[in-house]
């Protein structure tokens, strides 16, 4: 592993935690829980910021973060009380350590260290006695180039000459081992009171040496106990580290092995760190305390952090969460597209064979192959409340920029999607829930005028629906207006005066590069980008969108999208020789057709009587210009639904089931509408994979035209 | 007598003598107490007797020095006798000498 | 001037070892069999060491150095004491006497030697 990785888990790490902190902090704001039930969840998150932070020597958001520790751990023992102000004065702060954790990402990123010091005089303020320290990098004499120059410094214990110890005896020892390059003795005598027993020296020593740490400790072996003899490394122990091999063991025995720090110092870090934790105190990882007890320079911990495997997963299972590179997963998943794919070609094989015992014995692979697919697709779903959790901080703090009071209402934060997704979902829905409280949702004064509750609803929704995920964000604000979107796009020259428009369409306007409805252009919902960019960005994850909205009483926008990228489950049909796959979960029947069955025949439209139903349907063949041979006495009619709407795809032949690993469509056939993808079938032949929801509206338009 | 303690013309000097070490630093002490709350303007520490010092021995020159010269000039002289030299080199260290 | 090392050990073997060691390093030796014998020797001339063994007949090191650390001249002598490995409370019960030095037996003479030259300037 090397410093890059290490940085990053730093930063994954640092996010996750910014972010339940975060969610734990508006919890206690929005009265959902008491501080008490999250406290210690916030304050470890902090600490561990901080002690991580101090590993990778970043001293700013140490420094930073270990202020707004020392608040909340005066929070935690309940001397401190956790007012409104403290409370919006910690989300600040922690939107600030996100600032620093960036600034580490992107060095372009602006830390805006006037807010930092503000921030900072903040929490000393709360501290009051001003016992908020500014920890300063530990590597106090900085780093020499010389080579083999260890630095020592001892603090003498005051009994140290009524022990019997003569300092100047160490000193002498020491010229054995090595050159001493420097040496400065300093007292600290008392203002009044002078003891000449007692001992009052401090001393600095530069040694040039080969000895190893253990040796030079050895020679202060006596006045160990009553002295503080602090022994650093020369630079020159950090190259020697980088060459160790890596190891996977604790980051003690790391330094310990390369001779960088001694038992004693170890075990006296392990001491000090026992003894904060059982006081309860702010605590800090082993190699952090070394580094404070002046063992070791940060610089040479990092070294020695490189050395050590990512031994996270030998932490307790506290966090019931494995990190996974998404590289790896990946990986497996298109493996088990191979697989899948070539379990399909096995059961041709098989059912060849028409050998009872082989077919049986293949289908339990089979269904165990279908269990591992379905695994390990799981592995990708992540629930969509994390994204949800991310609104309610935009939430809070737009609708406080805004002076309007909003209540959010989260439902199916549980619901699961792919992580791929999740990443992409969060700017548009960022760009919709920020026009819902700007354009949306009115200021309290227009709502108390109109008679609505002066506190504005909104509620983010996740569910499944037919192999699809919808998220929908709503507001019981004042609704669109369709004939002034309608008249804005007209000015705009978006649209033609004469274009007649539904309501949707009238609604979807808003997606329209350039439009805004706003007459003031507020700072939050930016200059009227935005809602186009949403809209493409949701056609990228083959999700659409929808609008649902009554004017005076608010908006629906309602996304739809795909469960998951890789594998479906799908059915196989043909027209004439081209295969093609239909998503299964959006089969809803097949039912045979003839020529007698076409209602519209007559007027040459192309719709069909189910059961009373008017249904509109495509043909294949048609569509993709294939030669239909004519010789097709029966044809197919496959029943396919989206959403709420429902068309039929005229087919030669149903071959029933399968599952269809997903492959990009070739370039040259990625224009063609209504695929969505292709897939190698068990035969080895491409199989294309319809796009039904683009069909449905094919279909719909198409007999629509006609109808006009 | 640990310490002699005398007058010249300019200077009062404080003769240290054979041993300077943690078993007599606090009689010396003692001994000089009565001189030091006379507040001496110009005294000389002549270390030139001393047969054995410690550590504890140099502290006590250098805080009497120290403290000497807060009111006063104080300077250390005999130095260079070989057990207080050997001392010093092994320290790096120089009395401090406000006196020219 | 020659510093003078007290050793104080039941085991004539080791007296000799140490002595000659410390001798040959330019200290002027005595040598005690146990901790009377050793209180006997310390008549007030200068002692600026004390090697000694914990177990002995008579008066053991522990209380030996108890004895030292109260008589003035000798209340600041370092005194270094000779342990077993794992002798733990022993090596507590010196320390509390006076003793803050160590020597695990067995030693090497170089490693007596190490620890005197830790203690007192040659």
């Amino acid at each position: 592993m090397d410093m890059e990785q290490a940085k990053q888990l730093f930063i994954d790490e640092a996010r996750e935690l910014l972010e339940s902190m975060e969610q734990c902090l508006l919890e206690v704001e929005s009265g959902e829980v008491s501080i008490g039930d999250h406290i210690d969840a916030v304050f470890r998150a902090a600490h561990t910021i901080k002690g991580s932070a101090g590993l990778f020597g970043f001293d700013d958001i140490v420094a930073f973060t270990h202020n707004v520790e020392t608040v909340l751990d005066k929070v935690r023992d309940h001397k401190l009380d956790l007012t409104p102000d403290l409370l919006s004065l910690l989300l600040d702060c922690q939107s600030h350590m996100g600032q620093l954790v960036q600034a580490v990402v992107d060095t372009q990123a602006e830390v805006d260290k006037e807010t930092g010091s503000a921030l900072l005089q903040q929490l000393l303020a709360f501290l009051q006695g001003g016992t908020a320290v500014v920890v300063q990098p530990s590597t106090e004499p900085t780093a020499s180039s010389l080579p083999g120059l260890w630095r020592l410094k001892v603090n003498y214990g005051a009994d140290v000459f009524k022990d019997g110890m003569d300092p100047s005896s160490q000193l002498m020892y020491l010229q054995k081992l090595g050159q001493v390059a420097a040496i400065q003795l300093r007292a600290d005598f008392p203002s009044e009171g002078f003891d000449p027993e007692n001992c009052y020296l401090e001393m600095d020593l530069q040694l040039q040496s080969a000895a190893s740490k253990q040796e030079l400790e050895d020679v202060f072996e006596f006045i160990q106990d009553s002295s503080e003899v602090v022994i650093q490394p020369p630079a020159e122990m950090k190259d020697k580290l980088q060459q160790l091999p890596v190891v996977d063991q604790p980051i003690g025995q790391v330094l310990l092995d390369a001779g960088a720090v001694t038992e004693k110092e170890l075990e006296k870090a392990l001491q000090s760190q026992t003894r904060d934790i059982r006081q309860d105190k702010a605590t800090v990882a082993v190699g952090q305390m070394l580094v404070q007890q002046g063992s070791l320079d940060a610089g040479l911990l990092d070294a020695a952090l490189n050395k050590q495997k990512n031994t996270d997963h030998k932490r307790p299972a506290e966090l019931q969460f494995l990190k996974v590179e998404a590289r790896k997963l990946d990986q497996l998943i298109n493996l088990i597209g191979e697989l899948v794919t070539a379990g399909a070609a096995n059961q041709l094989l098989v059912q060849a064979q028409e050998d009872e015992k082989m077919t049986e014995s293949f289908g339990v692979m089979t269904a165990l192959i279908e269990q591992i697919r379905d695994g390990t697709l799981g592995l990708r779903m992540v629930q969509i409340g994390d994204s949800f959790s991310r609104l309610k901080r935009v939430v809070r703090d737009v609708s406080k920029e805004l002076g309007k009071e909003i209540h959010l209402e989260i439902q199916g934060a549980e619901t699961e999607l792919d992580k791929s997704m999740v990443e992409k979902l969060s700017d548009p829905l960022m760009h919709i829930v920020r026009n819902a409280l700007d354009h949306g949702i009115e200021n309290k004064e227009m709502r108390l005028y109109k008679g609505k509750p002066a506190q504005g609803l909104l509620r983010l929704n996740a569910y499944h629906e037919a192999g699809a995920v919808v998220l929908e964000i709503q507001d019981d604000g004042q609704g669109l207006d369709a004939a002034k979107l309608r008249q804005k796009a007209i000015e705009k020259g978006l649209i033609s005066a004469e274009q007649q428009l539904s309501e949707e369409d009238c609604f979807k306007l808003i997606f329209a590069a350039g439009f805004s409805t706003a007459s003031a252009v507020t700072n939050l919902s930016g200059r009227g980008v935005g809602m186009d960019v949403v809209k493409r960005n949701l056609e990228e994850l083959r999700g659409q969108i929808f609008i649902e909205s009554e004017l005076g009483k608010g908006t629906l926008f309602r996304i739809r999208l795909p469960l998951t990228l890789a594998i479906i489950d799908g059915f196989e049909v043909s027209v004439t020789d081209t295969h093609f796959v239909v998503p299964l979960n959006m089969v809803q029947e097949c039912i045979e057709f003839s020529a007698e069955d076409q209602a519209g025949q007559a007027e040459k439209r192309d719709y069909f009587n189910l059961r009373g139903e008017v249904l509109p349907f495509v043909r294949l063949s048609e569509l993709f210009r294939l030669q239909s041979s004519e010789t097709a006495l029966r044809e197919n009619i496959v029943v396919v639904q989206y959403g709420t709407q429902r068309a039929g795809l005229i087919v030669d032949a149903l071959h029933g089931e399968l599952q269809a690993v997903i492959k990009p469509l070739h370039a040259v056939v990625k224009s063609a509408k209504g695929l969505s993808g292709s897939t190698i079938l068990g035969s080895g032949d491409v199989g294309f994979i319809l796009d039904v929801p683009q069909l449905i509206d094919f279909a719909i338009q198409n007999e629509s035209c006609v109808a006009s | 007598m640990t310490v002699s303690i005398s007058q010249t013309a300019d200077f009062q000097v404080f003769g240290f003598s054979k041993d300077l070490t943690i078993f007599n630093v606090h009689d010396c002490l003692e001994q000089l107490q009565p001189v030091l709350e006379k507040k001496p303007e110009k005294v000389l520490l002549d270390l030139s007797e001393i047969e054995d010092i410690d550590t504890a021995g140099l502290q006590l020159v250098w805080w009497l020095v120290l403290q000497l010269q807060q009111q006063g000039m104080a300077k250390v002289t005999g130095a260079d006798n070989g057990v207080v030299q050997r001392l010093l080199d092994i320290y790096q260290f120089e009395f401090p000498d406000n006196l020219e | 001037m020659t510093k003078t090392i007290l050793v104080v050990d039941d085991s004539i073997s080791i007296r000799q070892v140490v002595g000659m060691t410390l001798k040959g390093a330019g200290f002027h030796v005595l040598e005690a069999v146990d901790g009377k014998d050793a209180l006997s020797k310390c008549t007030g001339d200068k002692i600026h060491l004390v090697i000694s063994d914990v177990n002995m007949p008579n008066m053991d090191g522990i209380t030996f150095v108890t004895e030292l650390k109260k008589l003035a001249a000798y209340r600041f002598t370092p005194v270094i004491m000779l342990t077993t490995e794992g002798a733990e409370e022993k090596k507590q019960a010196g320390k509390a006497a006076g003793a803050k030095a160590w020597v695990v037996k067995p030693f090497k003479p170089d490693q007596m030697l190490d620890a005197v030259n830790k203690l007192i300037l040659p």
